[in-house]
């Protein structure tokens, strides 16, 4: 009679099952405990390594508080974020609207001249040199060497800054255009953003008064009556006759439809500024400076830092001083529009890394509440432990693993990695 | 401080989304900056994690090739969760994986997990040798 032949994998499974059936007496004695370590003394080593695992698992569970409350931060502060990019948005609105009402701030703009031809500053198009001004040849006219031409101004509210001055500017030999332009722009009242002059797509020469007073321009020196008229081209009103010096004054004509508008711009900054203010959680604002240290593990090394920022209206540059905010001339609201769009950006680009942040958070906490749940199985198991009866128990979940959903799963996401280079 | 790799002949390995083969000499490389680097020897696939512990540190290994850990921690759990049920033991080696893990220590994880995967050749040993 020949002998019976095991297979390898027969042998294994009986193997383990004699090991199961010696290990029912100790199973026994187990269910008659609950536990097989019920103090130091039964087994010190297991009693206080599982002591430790629930230490930890309390650890952790108290993290896990803070970490929810950060998530909840960071939800409010994008909540409030959101809310500020509606506000901006219906400011946005408001700013286009009222662009489409008549500008009425006071301007010298070169018109079309007597003769109905415009004045053209722009540099000639085939020498590309700028038009002198003081030479009798440009078209625009004569000025002469040394003549002056100084503008004033008004601003019409005493909330607003005081008008600046600007130092009368001399037309020198080589004057051009573009010297005028940039003496404004350049003056006190220009780099306090009270007087913008340019020289438009069209090549006239416009200046504006931006606070929405009067603009005055004088000249002098030889320059006399026509001069402005070669400067500018044409004034409205038109400039007193026969005096020593020319004289041009714009009267300021008031706005009301963009006068409601700029309230209500006012308006909803403090909105912003509200919501900026009212976007904390448990004590910390993250869009009014009060930045979130999340820490991730019990003993405080790593941690998650949410940087805050400051996002009321101030923060947010809508009230910066180089901007005038009575939106009385295009270039006004224009500027506004600009801060607007760069406040948008700061804001998006915000409400991006909270989301970036806030996914980090998120996949702590879940794994940190995995960690809490496996310690707390692993002190119970660990009083329970058996070598041989492990060794068994992993065979068989090895067998049963083959076709468990986690293998397919690990399967198709190994297929998606740099994995699927290894075939 | 570049890092010194030296591969055999023919040798593969992983440098952040990319593999690099060895030419038939034995090849020197310095890497410096920060990926994700495996050598062919601890290159796990789907096919040749065969036991628990294997397919954890497989869990782990796409963890640290990807970098992030959202996508993956939800199998890598259960894994755990089986093994764990299975052999309680073990715990001193799942919780030293979960702590560098939580500290974004990947490296040092696959680490454990390769320990892990040796305490289980240990505990199947037992069995297999009767």
């Amino acid at each position: 009679m020949s002998d019976i032949v095991l297979s390898q994998g027969i042998r294994n499974n009986l193997l383990s099952l004699q090991n199961s059936a010696a290990l029912l007496g100790t199973t026994q004695n187990r269910l008659a405990t609950g536990k097989k370590v019920n103090s130091a003394l039964d087994d010190p080593l297991n009693f206080f390594t599982s002591g430790a695992l629930n230490t930890r698992a309390t650890d952790l569970q108290r993290l896990l508080d803070g970490i929810g409350l950060g998530i909840k931060t960071i939800e409010a502060a994008d909540n409030g974020l959101k809310n500020i990019t509606r506000v901006l948005e219906q400011i946005q609105a408001g700013l286009r609207t009222s662009l489409t009402s008549n500008a009425t701030n006071a301007k010298v703009g070169s018109g079309s001249t007597a003769n109905g031809q415009l004045l053209d500053w722009r540099p000639d198009p085939i020498t590309n040199a700028p038009k002198n001004l003081s030479s009798a040849a440009a078209p625009p006219g004569p000025f002469t060497n040394g003549d002056t031409i100084t503008f004033s101004y008004t601003v019409p509210a005493t909330s607003l800054p005081p008008a600046a001055a600007i130092p009368p500017i001399v037309i020198g030999a080589g004057s051009t255009i573009n010297d005028v332009v940039n003496a404004i722009n350049t003056s006190p009242a220009g780099v306090a953003g009270q007087l913008f002059a340019r020289v438009d797509e069209g090549g006239r020469l416009t200046v504006d008064n931006v606070t929405g007073g009067t603009l005055r321009v004088v000249t002098g020196g030889s320059a006399t009556t026509g001069v402005l008229a070669s400067l500018f081209g044409r004034i409205e009103p038109p400039i007193p006759a026969a005096t020593a010096t020319d004289t041009g004054v714009i009267a300021q004509v008031f706005n009301p439809t963009r006068d409601n508008f700029a309230r209500q711009y006012r308006d909803l900054l403090d909105q912003v500024t509200n919501f900026a203010k009212d976007s904390s959680f448990n004590g910390t604002n993250l869009i009014y400076g009060q930045s979130l240290n999340l820490v991730l593990n019990e003993d405080a090394s790593t941690n998650l830092l949410v940087r805050a920022v400051v996002f009321d209206s101030g923060g947010l540059g809508l009230q910066d001083a180089d901007v005038q905010y009575n939106l009385q001339s295009d270039v006004e609201v224009r500027n506004a529009l600009t801060k607007l769009g760069t406040a948008l950006t700061a804001i998006r680009t915000q409400a991006a890394a909270l989301g970036a942040n806030n996914a980090v958070a998120t996949a702590r906490q879940d794994f940190t509440k995995q960690s809490v749940k496996l310690l707390q199985i692993g002190a119970d198991g660990l009083v329970l432990a058996d070598i041989n009866e492990e060794g068994a128990n992993l065979l068989a979940l090895q067998t049963r693993q083959q076709l468990s959903v986690q293998a397919l799963s690990l399967a198709s996401q190994s297929e998606q990695a740099v994995l699927r280079l290894f075939g | 401080m570049a890092l010194k790799v030296e591969l055999k002949p023919n040798e593969r390995i992983i440098i952040g989304k990319v593999v690099i083969r060895a030419d038939d000499q034995r090849t020197r490389l310095f890497i410096e900056g920060d990926a994700p680097i495996l050598r062919e020897k601890d290159i796990l696939t789907a096919t040749t994690a065969d036991t628990p512990a294997k397919r954890i540190y497989l869990a782990v290994q796409l963890m640290y090739l990807a970098q992030d850990i959202a996508p993956h921690h939800e199998v890598y759990f259960s894994l755990v969760r089986e093994f764990l049920e299975a052999a309680p033991s073990a715990i001193a080696h799942v919780s030293e994986i979960n702590n560098r893990i939580l500290s974004t220590d990947m490296y040092k994880a696959l680490k454990a997990a390769k320990k892990l995967v040796d305490y289980e050749a240990e505990l199947m040993g037992h069995v297999t040798r009767g």
